[in-house]
């Protein structure tokens, strides 16, 4: 495919923001500025930024604990993303459900109980479809959540009644410590579409072009009324599943050999030798980025905690 | 004015709320063609078509699950969960998603929901096919729970939990299916939270839910000719729960029994008990009675079952004991 160099340019900025996100937040964490845990996205922003990129305003989306910086990309405000992960009032969830709950009207939230987001994406696909309107779900989610019975349920049903929804895996090879090979009985999340009637795609992961062509076809397809789709992209988890963790289960040679498949680097070496992009113009980016992000953070730091009058707040509407 | 049972009535709610508002469906397992095991849903896929009344395959977990995703994004789903028991395959589902999808997102969506699911110890049920467990869902907040006891209050409180913006679980008793009742041809809703005196009396409160409405009732009369004048209580919603008028009848009697199908233990008796003793301690003259199922699995011949759920006889005879203590 052919895209213009104005397009390229934005697809670079917004992961260059993703990876800027993610590793700002690893290093608050590490300062003792978030009052949580963190479970880092580092080395698989292409495949949530090029998923996300490949929907519409209009369209839905459901993140997991590890794509908090797909929320910026599908254009929730900076200020509002760090106020979640602090847990300010002036957040999205007014502090009530972290980082990984961060939400609009548009971006549905996320499942504390992994697999959650298979039913409510679906049930949200049906939705779409009786109010005929013109939009999809795209819900992302790891490879071993896609072991919970809800997976199964929902691409049978979703796939029987033709709903507009894209499940996006993003196999990164582990669950916590478990390797997909001692999790999962089938070498490829993909291959499980077959059983469900689902059309399905597999995808380098750290390739954000690749992510975003498979979802825009995906896209495509759910809205011309043939149902759901499913990808895997296939990409690799740079830090432990949440800041602390060791990683005793694998060999560093392994993760440097994925490291070296950097998604950002990737496609900015891309840019740069097609020139697309140059280093100049990356420096100006990345400060601009690197302002945003820390009036952000100030914003957030200095912003009040919910109180008491939030407390009994939203419990029922 | 004319009677109908239970069944008809929650079937004319569906009629009427569906008419009302095109954003309302349903979905559960042979609730379409067939129109549901308990005839709930007949004639509702004739009138709105298979996009707005819908079979499912057996996915209880994806059938309470989509009506959250359903619900936050615009439309207004009823499930049918064919058993109660079965909740416990969706338990997640309702428990943590239904119940706490609004709050943790800090009040980002509504979750306009209804999951209405059988419930009781009938003909031919056990352990799986019988439970009344309602208690299990009171525990979470975010979640609104009915218990109808008559066609009239099945009708009323169906439509109201269709209109309202919050999940909503309901519970229909089977054995109360095809009792019939009086039920007005004109529109009508009935209120969460407020609770009915369906007889007065002076010397003992009972609040008595569901099929124990009735039993409770039966009692009374049983019990005045013994000279003891019982007033019952039917809250029909357990959250929000009226204890207010709970509270209220007990400083008038001074005596409280709670009449439940469910197990004893952490049951609606249990929570009730704590709330009156909190409350009104002051005013009670003997020690609150709960009279509920035994805490057993519900067992599948009559002569256990019927030592399990609670009878008409065991209501007159436990509340006699209470006296005479
Ligand atoms: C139902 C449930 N079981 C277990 C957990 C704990 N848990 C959180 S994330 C996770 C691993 C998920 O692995 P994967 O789906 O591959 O996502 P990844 O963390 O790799 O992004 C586990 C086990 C949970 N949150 N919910
Ligand atoms: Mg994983």
């Amino acid at each position: 495919m052919n895209y213009s160099g104005g397009f390229l340019q934005n697809m670079y900025v917004n992961l260059l923001k993703a990876r800027m996100l993610e590793e700002k937040i690893v290093e608050l964490y590490h300062q003792g500025r978030v009052p949580g845990s963190v479970h880092s996205g580092v080395g698989e922003e292409a495949t949530f930024v090029g998923g996300c990129l490949a929907l519409n305003e209009d369209d839905y989306m459901m993140t997991t604990h590890r794509a908090v910086c797909a929320n910026w990309t599908k254009g929730i405000e900076i200020n509002k993303i760090f106020c979640d992960l602090f847990g300010k009032k002036e957040g999205t969830n007014c502090g009530k459900g972290a980082a990984i709950r961060i939400c609009s009207e548009k971006v549905l939230g996320m499942s504390g109980t992994q697999g959650g987001v298979f039913v409510i994406a679906t049930g949200a696909a049906l939705s779409l479809k009786l109010l005929n309107k013109k939009s999809v779900v795209l819900a992302f989610f790891g490879d071993n959540t896609s072991n919970r019975g809800t997976f199964h349920e929902s691409l049978n049903i979703a796939s029987l009644w033709k709903l507009p929804v894209i499940f996006l895996c993003d196999n990164n090879q582990y669950g916590i410590s478990i390797n997909i090979k001692d999790s999962t009985s089938v070498e490829n999340i993909a291959d499980r579409g077959v059983a469900y009637n689902i059309p399905t795609k597999i995808v380098d992961g750290n390739s954000i072009l690749a992510v975003y062509e498979a979802t825009k076809e995906a896209v495509n397809h759910a809205k011309s009324g043939n149902g759901p789709y499913l990808i895997e992209a296939k990409t690799y988890r740079f830090r432990g599943h949440m800041e602390g963790d060791q990683r005793s289960y694998r060999t560093r040679e392994e993760e440097s050999q994925w490291m070296e498949k950097c998604p950002l680097r990737r496609f900015e070496n891309k840019l740069l030798e097609q020139g697309v992009i140059t280093d100049t113009w990356i420096v100006t980016e990345k400060n601009k980025i690197e302002k945003e992000i820390e009036n952000a953070i100030s914003f957030a730091e200095n912003s009040i905690d919910p109180g008491k009058e939030d407390l009994f707040k939203d419990i029922y509407a | 004015m004319r009677k109908i049972t239970f069944a008809q009535a929650l079937n004319e709610a569906l009629h009427e709320e569906m008419m009302r508002d095109e954003k309302v469906f349903i979905y559960g397992q042979d609730v379409a063609v067939v129109g549901g095991l308990w005839k709930v849903t007949t004639g509702l896929l004739d009138k709105f078509g298979p996009d707005r009344v819908k079979d499912t395959p057996l996915s209880e977990a994806a059938m309470a699950g989509m009506a959250v995703g359903a619900a936050i994004t615009g439309t207004r789903p009823i499930v049918e969960i064919m058993f109660a028991d079965f909740l416990a395959v969706c338990f997640d589902e309702v428990y943590n998603k239904a119940a706490k999808w609004r709050y943790v997102h800090g009040g980002m969506f509504e979750v306009p929901l209804v999951i209405r699911s059988s419930m009781g110890a009938t003909f031919g049920g056990s352990a799986e096919h019988a439970q009344c467990n309602e208690a299990l869902f009171m525990h979470t907040p975010g979640i609104k729970i009915v218990l109808p006891s008559t066609p009239y209050d099945a009708k009323g409180l169906l439509k109201t939990a269709i209109r309202d913006n919050n999940p909503v679980l309901f519970f229909e008793h089977r054995a109360l299916y095809n009792t019939k009742g009086e039920v007005p041809e004109e529109e009508y809703t009935i209120p969460f939270g407020k609770a009915e005196i369906k007889k007065q009396g002076e010397d003992i409160t009972v609040v008595a839910t569901s099929r124990m409405v009735s039993r409770s009732l039966s009692a009374a009369e049983d019990l005045k000719k013994e000279g003891i004048n019982i007033e019952v209580i039917d809250p029909k919603t357990i959250v929000p729960l009226d204890i207010e008028a709970i509270n209220q009848s007990v400083k008038k009697t001074g005596h409280l029994v709670i009449v439940e199908e469910g197990n004893r233990t952490g049951g609606v008796g249990a929570e009730i008990t704590a709330l009156v003793q909190e409350n009104v301690f002051d005013f009670l003259k003997k020690p609150i009675l709960r009279i509920s199922s035994l805490d057993v699995p519900i067992p599948f011949n009559d002569n256990l079952k019927n030592m399990v759920i609670p009878s008409t006889t065991k209501i007159v005879e436990e509340i006699k004991t209470l006296i005479k203590k």
